[in-house]
């Protein structure tokens, strides 16, 4: 019983974990901030769980759901690394392409450049 | 008069401009399924406003620029290549897992099994030819099994060097259609969105196959490097791998068209999940002239320890000892297992059963033998487990590194639709827009980010709590 509780709340985090990968492949600011929302879910589903998977332990249907769960965390990790990783070496390489490169070879962050002009 | 030839003539620019425009939206259009194709764009630049010197404004068509941004490909090249490297692997493994069967109902762990239940048998009634009889039938089993797996594993090894010449001749295939390609555009630098994506396609292709970088040189040409180290496009000129196998260490070798070895910069795609198969994942179950593998070194530890028990005994006579049980080619360590089998001739009389002692025991030698099932003596294990336990490490270690060949090929198939999508999503956004994005990602990553570390680590609190 308490096997199958741990099982199922591990089950559901790793659902919605899974659904965030699929969100995480086309990230975009949007995307994000709904994987936020559903990373806290599974963040609450897993959060106490010492009382509930003790009665879990040595169950190797728990196991394994375990570790699949795990697979699914160190992917959406992953895919949300890549993603940042992407736009963060884009940058760079915008910044550098528009402003050069500065002291001791640093790269400016771009400048968001103005788009209304007044004159007197 | 001056202000009405000025406002004509913006007028003219203008609509030259969207003239322009469409005949891009409208290639666009025509391209729009043809394999690497990157969209077009024409940017309309604003042009100075000054009634003083009679610039009237309005705009004017730039230069026409590719879409499709060179960052975003090879991102997508890169992921590319991881998959193919992950997909390889995972063929590569599923065939190595299918020879180890660690359920115990087949293949050496079964045969193994049996022969320790022969050896108990055998030691409850010593003088018993039928219990005798049973051992020599049970180690050929055995024999046989270790026989099979390494003629699966040597099976393994030719199919796998086979589809190493496959994957260079493939690379070499592609390689001289992006040459061809080089030859139309040198000289020709205007873009030509025709052969963009062709180019793009070609690479997208090889990128399977191997890691590689390419960039774009000022006559239009691409240029291949294999790793970032050797040539195989440059200008006109293709650069041939060639795939040289060999006794090894290494097995198999990719060789760069001087001649020199490419093997260490062959690392990414599917050549690279080949190479290390052939040359790493291979060699360790079944040897190379620097090592005897895991199955050699098994086959030849058991035979040796049961060969020298059983011919530590006696018959019932008391003078006569007992015979060997196993033979093997003892010139080459890395063909143990291919080779072993019971000794011809051997009968069941000549295993002899009594441990002469002293004290005498009448069966002490199929005892003896029984203990290898569960050793406590060094002698009678293997790197200090016993055969049984060495055999399941080996079968796990196929079994596991399949396992996270497939995990990783998940993560690889998302990482790759991920690179399609961001390679989508920047075409044609402004770079104005772009910037905007970019900060607000920066902020999501963050937050998201934070959410991850803690899943990761309650997700390993509860592995550890489940295992406690």
């Amino acid at each position: 019983m308490g096997g199958a509780t741990a099982v199922e709340r591990m089950g559901t985090a790793r659902s919605q974990i899974e659904r965030v990968c699929g969100w995480l492949t086309s990230p975009s600011p949007e995307t994000l901030d709904r994987c936020s929302g559903v990373l806290e879910s599974a963040v609450a589903e897993l959060a106490g769980g010492a009382s509930w998977l003790a009665h879990a332990r040595g169950n190797p249907e728990a196991m394994a759901e375990a570790w699949h769960l795990n697979r699914a965390v160190k992917r959406a990790g992953k895919l949300l690394e890549s993603a940042r990783q992407y736009h963060a070496r884009w940058s760079r390489i915008r910044g550098a392409m528009t402003q050069g490169y500065g002291h001791q070879g640093i790269v400016p962050p771009p400048v968001l450049p103005g788009r209304i002009s007044l004159q007197g | 008069m001056a202000n009405l030839l000025s406002t004509l003539l913006s007028s003219s620019n203008a609509l030259n401009a969207y003239e322009q425009v469409l005949a891009v939206t409208q290639n666009n259009v025509a391209n729009a399924s043809t394999p690497g194709y990157a969209k077009q764009t024409l940017p309309l630049e604003a042009m100075s406003f000054d009634l003083v010197s009679g610039a009237m404004g309005g705009v004017r068509a730039g230069q026409v620029l590719s879409a499709r941004d060179q960052y975003a490909e090879q991102a997508v090249r890169q992921q590319t290549s991881a998959q193919g490297n992950s997909q390889q692997s995972v063929n590569s493994l599923q065939s190595l897992q299918s020879l180890f069967d660690v359920s115990g109902s087949s293949g050496i762990s079964a045969a193994l099994n049996q022969l320790f239940q022969s050896f108990s048998a055998w030691g409850q009634s010593p003088s018993d030819t039928n219990a005798r009889q049973s051992v020599i039938a049970n180690a050929g089993e055995l024999a046989a099994a270790f026989q099979q797996t390494a003629s699966g594993l040597a099976g393994l090894e030719q199919d796998t060097g086979a589809q190493l010449q496959q994957t260079v001749t493939q690379v070499n295939q592609l390689v001289g259609q992006l040459q061809q390609l080089n030859v139309q555009r040198q000289g020709n630098v205007s873009s030509d969105p025709g052969t963009d994506a062709q180019m793009n396609s070609l690479l997208e292709q090889l990128s399977q196959y191997v890691s590689f970088t390419a960039s774009y040189q000022a006559d239009g040409s691409v240029a291949v490097l294999l790793n970032g180290q050797t040539p195989l496009l440059l200008e006109n000129s293709q650069y041939s791998l060639a795939y040289q196998p060999g006794q090894g260490p290494p097995a198999a070798q990719i060789l760069a068209a001087d001649g020199a070895d490419a093997t260490a910069a062959s690392t990414g795609g599917q050549l690279g999940a080949l190479l290390q198969m052939r040359n790493q994942t291979l060699p360790s179950y079944l040897g190379d002239p620097s090592q005897p593998g895991d199955l050699n070194t098994m086959a030849k530890q058991f035979a040796d320890r049961v060969n020298q028990i059983l011919t530590s005994g006696v018959a019932a006579d008391g003078t006569t000892p007992g015979a060997a049980l196993f033979q093997y080619d003892t010139t080459n360590p890395a063909n143990v297992a291919a080779s072993l089998e019971v000794s011809p001739g051997v009968t069941p009389d000549q295993l002899a059963a009594t441990d002469p002692g002293p004290p005498s025991v009448s069966n002490g030698i199929p005892l003896a033998l029984s203990q290898l099932a569960t050793p406590q003596a060094a002698a009678d294990q293997i790197d200090g487990e016993s055969f049984s336990s060495f055999y399941g490490a080996m079968a796990a270690r196929a079994g596991s590194g399949f396992n996270d060949a497939n995990g990783q090929l998940q993560t690889d198939q998302a990482s790759l639709a991920q690179a399609q999508q961001l390679r989508q999503q920047t075409s044609g956004v402004s770079l104005d827009e772009e910037a905007t994005t970019l900060i607000q990602f920066q902020r999501a990553y963050e937050a998201n980010s934070r959410l991850i570390t803690v899943l990761d680590q309650l997700t390993l609190d509860t592995i550890n709590i489940l295992t406690t």
